[in-house]
């Protein structure tokens, strides 16, 4: 090793002042995303089609006696599991789309361009569009994405998609062909979407549909169990795959010079990010903008491409923008609920416009 | 003990031609070595198969006394650093960052930093003369200050050897006299063995220990200007109207 010449201690602390800045920095905006999480998380429990006071939502929580008894109902079983699957779901997609923007070096990728959203869109329109499965919440006119069928046929689809990519990448050198298969997929599975809706029935159409727009009131407390394991899953693959991801920002040759192997952190990865946003979809339906947008939220705010510090803080403002987007859905004092995709894009563009447009630092420099 | 020694090496592609064969290289401590050659000649693939990145034809490469065959890729990471030319330059993220990525190979899995590490970064900062814009935006740099941010990644990881290619293309010429003055200024006054392809073929000869010259039709020439210029090598790498190109600086 070469051994390293006696720096000027001027110098050397210059730059540790610089580093602790940094990371003070870095703390308060931890400090404020953990805040928002919990403000977010509480105000989704009281906010809904009744609006039950934070202090009965807590009283619920802790098991103690609500004012009223339909209360402690409402919210333990129903807009906690839902907070919950937010939460997770929100957390997924931040996660998942930082995972395949370093991956591909593409500032627009998310966790759904390998074709995993179109695989599921593929299995739930075939039994929703092709008839079969989902007859029964077809009737009762609600929101299809709980139904186990639906959520069935969306994991398999997901998985289908997510081998076949696999199959492939053994044969691709080069990420951007896998991009480019991921597109492709896409495409054709629209196709296919389209031709069965062409020859199915409206009301099946409608169901299609509504499964599109995304919706986290659907899960079981079962699914829930389920739907949280596979996500801490995909978060334990994005842990041990930040360093590696780190490296992999210079492009594959530099990675290995810094001594990663690549391709088992091209797998590790794509496995990651398949199983966080084939979880989604399978228990939400394809909710989408979060997983583009976190990520360079992320960036901005905390001014780093470090993903052991940016995997933590997108899974904070992912949670923190999909309860949010979902408190707005439920539409509190009105008697509606809105899409929750167009919820998220209506709201959510205009916040990332905001800032990009503010702090002229969101792209700044990039190749686009 | 060498820096790096190939022994007995052929380089290309497995399907195509051999693109220089039975090569027998060195580096010693300190060496400034400069790699000279047509477009097409094969620099970049004998420094890809220094680098363990392309596998030889035959023959092995030798880092710091060791075979870099039977190193694993963390350990061959910690004995050489390279800069290519197909480097991508992230967004988001500053100059000290970028820098900080060299100690990748020494860090554990969260790349936790000891005082080490930040004195390495440090050091590799001043030396590369990048202390200056630590908290700037890599993308926001110059092309100049963005390479010099480069090499100071590559020498965050100390490595045994330094292996840089064309690292001077893109620059204007105050800024090529610059960095290969760093160059030699790493090798003479550190002791950093550099390998530096390059085409600026005067600014090679003012400051290189010793020339590799590969001329385009599997010929590979080394030694110092003088050796080369002596066997013809140049000339042949280059065409005839070569030497006069050359000798009217070395007059002055």
């Amino acid at each position: 090793m070469t051994t390293l010449p006696v720096t000027t201690a001027r110098l050397e602390s210059a730059t540790r002042a610089q580093v602790r800045a940094h990371k003070r920095r870095r703390a308060r905006v931890f400090a404020l995303l953990m805040a928002l999480c919990a403000a977010a998380f509480l105000l989704s429990l009281t906010f809904g089609s009744v609006s039950i006071p934070v202090r009965d939502v807590l009283a619920a929580l802790t098991g103690q006696a609500t004012e009223r008894a339909s209360w402690t109902v409402i919210v333990v079983d129903y807009r906690l599991p839902k907070a919950l699957t937010a939460l997770l779901a929100g957390a997924a997609l931040g996660v998942s789309g930082l995972m395949m923007q370093t991956l591909f070096r593409n500032p627009l990728a998310d966790g759904y361009v390998m074709g995993v959203s179109s695989g599921a869109s593929l299995g739930v329109a075939l039994v929703v569009l092709g008839g079969g499965v989902g007859s029964t919440t077809l009737l009762s006119g609600l929101s299809l994405a709980g139904d186990v069928g639906v959520v069935t046929a969306a994991a398999t689809g997901a998985a289908l998609v997510m081998a076949l990519i696999f199959v492939l990448s053994r044969r691709l050198r080069h990420v951007t062909a896998l991009l480019i298969v991921g597109l492709m997929l896409g495409y054709a599975v629209s196709a296919i979407v389209s031709l069965l809706a062409h020859f199915t029935i409206p009301e099946r159409l409608q169901a299609y549909t509504n499964w599109t727009f995304g919706s986290f009131g659907d899960t079981t407390n079962g699914q829930l169990v389920l739907f949280a394991l596979v996500v801490a899953a995909g978060m334990g693959l994005a842990l041990v795959s930040a360093k590696p991801l780190n490296g992999l920002l210079m492009g594959e040759d530099t990675a290995r010079g810094l001594g990663i192997r690549v391709r088992r952190t091209r797998v590790l990865v794509m496995l990651g990010a398949a199983l966080l946003a084939g979880a989604v979809t399978a228990f939400c339906g394809p909710v989408g903008f979060l997983g583009i947008a976190v990520p360079h939220i992320c960036r901005t705010l905390l001014k780093t491409s470090d993903h052991l510090i940016l995997f933590p803080a997108s899974a904070l403002l992912g949670g923190i923008l999909a309860v949010s987007a979902d408190i707005i859905a439920q539409a509190p004092g009105l008697d509606i609920v809105l899409p929750l995709n167009a919820v998220l894009a209506l709201f959510g563009a205009p916040v990332v416009l905001w800032i990009v447009l503010r702090r002229g630092s969101l792209m700044r420099g990039s190749m686009l | 003990m060498n820096r790096l020694d190939a022994v007995d090496l052929t380089i290309g592609h497995k399907a195509g031609r051999r693109l220089a064969s039975a090569l027998n290289l060195h580096v010693g401590e300190g060496e400034l070595v400069c790699l000279l050659g047509p477009n097409g000649s094969g620099k970049s693939t004998l420094l890809r198969t220094l680098l363990g990145l392309v596998a030889p034809l035959s023959g092995h490469v030798l880092v710091g006394g060791e075979a870099a065959s039977a190193l694993d890729v963390r350990a061959l990471a910690k004995r050489i650093a390279a800069v290519l030319t197909d480097r991508e330059i992230p967004y988001a993220m500053t100059a000290r960052e970028l820098v900080a990525l060299g100690r990748i190979p020494h860090t554990n899995w969260m790349n936790q930093f000891g005082d080490e590490d930040e004195s390495a970064i440090a050091w590799a900062m001043q030396s590369a003369g990048v202390t200056a814009f630590s908290d700037r935006w890599v993308t926001d740099l110059s092309d100049g200050e963005r390479q010099k941010v480069l090499l100071a990644r590559a020498l965050a990881q100390q490595p045994l050897l330094l292996i840089l290619d064309e690292p001077t293309a893109y620059l204007d010429l105050p800024r090529r006299v610059e960095m290969m003055g760093l160059f030699a200024r790493l090798a003479h006054e550190h002791g950093q063995s550099l390998v530096v392809s390059t085409h600026d073929l005067d600014l090679a000869m003012r400051h290189a220990d010793r020339l590799w010259l590969m001329d385009g039709n599997g010929s590979f020439y080394q030694g110092t200007t003088d050796d080369l210029l002596e066997q013809g090598a140049l000339r042949r790498a280059f065409g005839p109207a070569f030497d006069d190109y050359v000798r009217v600086p070395r007059l002055s």
